[in-house]
């Protein structure tokens, strides 16, 4: 097992892992292939969205036992979350939404997408917990952490429309 | 007995998730199933009736997925019957955990319907 020697290394692995995961869960589950360039490190504030779906994470590093926290979210305007529910649920694009479904599908997304990356860090000597999704309604919101902690924006481009992967992370 | 005589009972806490499985399920002729939304509901349907295969999600409010199992499987009815845990719980450790505790077999989300096929051809062999 290839635990990672530094906090930087630490932090690849955990932002690569939740990029992988987002890719995957987007293909698999809403049909929709995302392209993007990487993360860009945000020193204040986050980006604003109409609809975002987070899930807490907290684990140790398995050799050091060192903890790491933080958060995972999704951020979306709310056509395009309205489009990635209606292709996830194979339904015509005309089809009406249901706020409580479209709540609880980028839920579930959000869900996926911190699963995948906490399988897939086990095997690389990073051991996370995750919690239960939580799901924002509202007008440009944006998201708030701990002020010590680092904050990553991967901004994804697909067919449905641009969204934003948002990660927290807290080595303390 | 075909797939239409079969009855299912699909568990997970989010409505996307189980809407995505009945869907899966139905245009694999399996149109008999029924959804509870965690473990204390599935135990109330299998109270109800005696299902054929139970899909269920790990991490739910109120009773989650092991501890279903762990009841299923102390329940004469269910001793023996398919349970397929459908989670994104996917790493090693947590697929050990749960075949110890009783899950026949396992499925990582995201997944295919090519996936769900696969697991349902298991646990119903022609």
């Amino acid at each position: 097992m290839d635990t990672p020697a530094t906090a930087e290394a630490l932090q690849e692995k955990v932002l690569t892992a939740i990029a992988t995961s987002a890719e995957q869960a987007f293909e698999t589950m809403v049909f929709c292939p995302l392209q993007h360039n990487g993360y860009v490190t945000l020193d204040e504030g986050q980006p604003c969205g109409a609809i975002s779906g987070s899930i807490g994470l907290t684990g140790t590093v398995q050799d050091s036992g060192k903890p790491i926290s933080g958060s995972v979210s999704l951020m979306f305007e709310k056509d395009t979350a309205e489009a990635m529910f209606r292709s996830m649920m194979m339904m015509g694009e005309d089809d009406p939404v249901v706020e409580a479904e479209l709540k609880d599908a980028i839920g579930e997304l959000a869900n996926m997408v911190a699963g995948g990356a906490k399988s897939s860090l086990q095997g690389q000597g990073i051991n996370f917990a995750i919690g239960l999704p939580t799901t924002v309604i509202g007008a440009q919101h944006n998201l708030s952490g701990p002020s010590d902690a680092a904050r990553f924006c991967l901004k994804a481009a697909s067919d449905k429309g641009p969204f934003v992967v948002s990660v927290i992370l807290s080595q303390r | 007995m075909g797939n239409a005589d079969k009855t299912i009972l699909v568990v997970d806490d989010s409505s996307t998730m189980r809407r995505i499985l009945v869907n899966t399920l139905n245009r694999l002729g399996f149109t008999q199933v029924v959804q509870a939304g965690n473990g204390v509901e599935a135990l109330a349907e299998c109270d109800k009736a005696r299902f054929d295969c139970v899909m269920t999600d790990w991490n739910m409010p109120e009773m989650e997925g092991l501890e279903l199992v762990t009841r299923l499987r102390k329940m004469a009815d269910y001793q023996k019957t398919p349970i397929i845990m459908v989670t994104t719980e996917g790493g090693k450790s947590d697929v050990l955990e749960a075949l110890t505790r009783g899950v026949t077999d396992y499925v990582v989300k995201p997944f295919t319907p090519d996936v769900i096929k696969a697991k349902m051809d298991r646990a119903f062999p022609a």
